[in-house]
């Protein structure tokens, strides 16, 4: 940016919005020129939602999703289809999976994958705390739905390993995902397949 | 103009929403890093390419940003992907691999030191016992390096050790009980059991390591001691250790 072009109040919120993926400076001129001629609640609503999100929003503390209660809509909704868990590595690929309303059951984030080469460890997951609820909720069937990646079929292989031996059947979607894919990208059609032709691990 | 390359990757790491970092061994470069532009959502370019462990060829771009490659597309040679659903084979493979990345690191022996990874992680999936393999593939690594383990004869005597023996970290070699004395330390106790295994890990040719059978303890005790000497060489510990010591279970 040339320097002492604009005013710094100006300069302050691009540096800020241009810190969004997916945006460059360019774009993050034109977003904050917008506010600063846009009425003066709309740039306050603004402000206030941002407040909200991160004062408001944190972990389900049931499955680990984002949430603005104790629990996160899906687990506060008991009609759901009850003794199964679907298992995704981060909070976004939960919406994706959600969209294609081919599951009803509930959900458990892991936050993250096993990656020996950076030194991601199981006990960096939330494995435990996946097996403690496979144990108090009379859970039977566990679907692993992790990105078909390296880090994602060995978090794969540990998860089936580690839960079998609890006694519930384990199921990982099936690779009909393109290689290295990303669940947050592929499209609904492609993902409710997968998730159809699941095979048990 | 681009620079074909075959190469062995390390890690990748999304930056932004578009573009990913990847850092591989190269038999003529060693380590290098290079950015993969628009690789997270276009995979044209890199098709099955980007994954830790795949023996891939790259194409680098002639212009690079200082230590920073840029590459412009890539092919897959060989993915190793059954290691996947092998998790200590996998935690093998990967502490090789990451072994490898730090020895060709400066780049002089990483010719040798390429070629002897490609060549453990062929061996891993083709089901040779997965804990000779490792410290046979380790000790070659290490060798290649520079840092080879001199097991033969004593450090300070010359002769065949004697019992106690000990291993110096800082000299990498063995030593009498009787030795040990004026000998550069830390040293670590070494069984007998373990040196002998030690030193047909090194000189036994690979193909007949099938036959190099050990118990889970005294691969414990190995490994604890190539730990040690690593960390004392590099001046830290690998990543990849914790994984291989959560699955590389008692047999
Ligand atoms: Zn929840
Ligand atoms: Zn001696």
């Amino acid at each position: 940016m040339a320097k002492g072009a604009y005013p710094e109040a100006l300069t302050r919120v691009i540096r800020a919005i241009a810190k969004w993926p997916g945006v460059g400076e360019k774009t993050a001129t034109r977003m904050a020129l917008y506010l600063l001629r846009a009425p003066e609640g709309e740039a306050r609503e603004l402000v206030e939602a941002i407040k909200e999100l991160k004062e408001k929003i944190k972990f389900c503390r049931r499955c680990f999703a984002f949430a603005d209660q104790e629990l996160c809509p899906i687990c506060a909704d008991p009609g759901r289809t009850q003794g199964q868990i679907l298992v995704v590595a981060d909070p976004g690929d939960l919406l994706p999976i959600e969209r294609t309303g081919w599951f009803s059951g509930y959900y458990h984030v892991l936050g993250g994958l096993i990656s020996p080469l950076e030194g991601v460890k199981p006990e960096d997951l939330r494995i435990r705390e996946l097996e403690e609820r496979i144990k108090s909720e009379g859970i039977e069937e566990v679907i692993l739905a992790l990105n078909p990646t390296m880090e994602g079929e060995v978090t794969t292989t540990y998860l089936s390993e580690q839960l079998k031996p609890l006694g519930v059947k384990v199921s990982r979607i099936a690779y009909g995902l393109p290689m290295g894919g990303d669940i947050k990208y592929i499209d609904q059609q492609t993902l409710k397949e997968a998730l159809g032709h699941r095979v048990e691990t | 103009m681009s620079i074909q390359t075959p190469a062995i990757i390390l890690t990748i790491k999304d930056i932004g929403e578009a573009d990913r970092l990847v850092t591989f061994l190269t038999p003529d470069r060693g380590r290098v890093t290079g950015l993969a532009k628009h690789a997270k959502k276009s995979r044209k370019r890199f098709p099955n390419v980007l994954e830790p462990l795949n023996r891939v060829e790259f194409y680098l771009s002639a212009r690079t940003g200082g230590d920073l490659e840029f590459l412009q597309k890539g092919e897959l040679i060989r993915a190793y992907s059954s290691l996947r659903r092998d998790l200590p084979r996998l935690g093998a493979a990967a502490l090789l691999a990451e072994l490898a990345g730090e020895l060709a690191s400066p780049p002089e022996a990483a010719a040798p030191i390429f070629a002897a990874l490609e060549n453990a992680l062929a061996r891993l999936e083709n089901g040779l016992p997965v804990d000779s393999l490792l410290i046979s593939a380790a000790l070659h690594l290490l060798k290649s390096g520079g840092y080879g383990f001199h097991l033969g004869a004593c450090l300070a005597c010359g002769k065949e050790p004697a019992p106690p023996l000990h291993f110096s970290i800082p000299r990498g070699g063995v030593l009498c009980g009787a030795c040990r004395g004026g000998a550069p330390g830390p040293l670590l106790a070494l069984n007998p059991g373990a040196w002998k295994i030690l030193r047909q890990a090194q000189e036994m040719p690979p193909d007949r390591l099938a036959r190099l059978i050990l118990p889970a303890w005294q691969r414990d005790q190995i490994l604890a001691l190539i730990r040690a000497f690593l960390r004392y060489h590099l001046g830290r510990d690998l990543k990849s250790w914790s994984f291989l010591k959560k699955v590389s279970g008692d047999k």
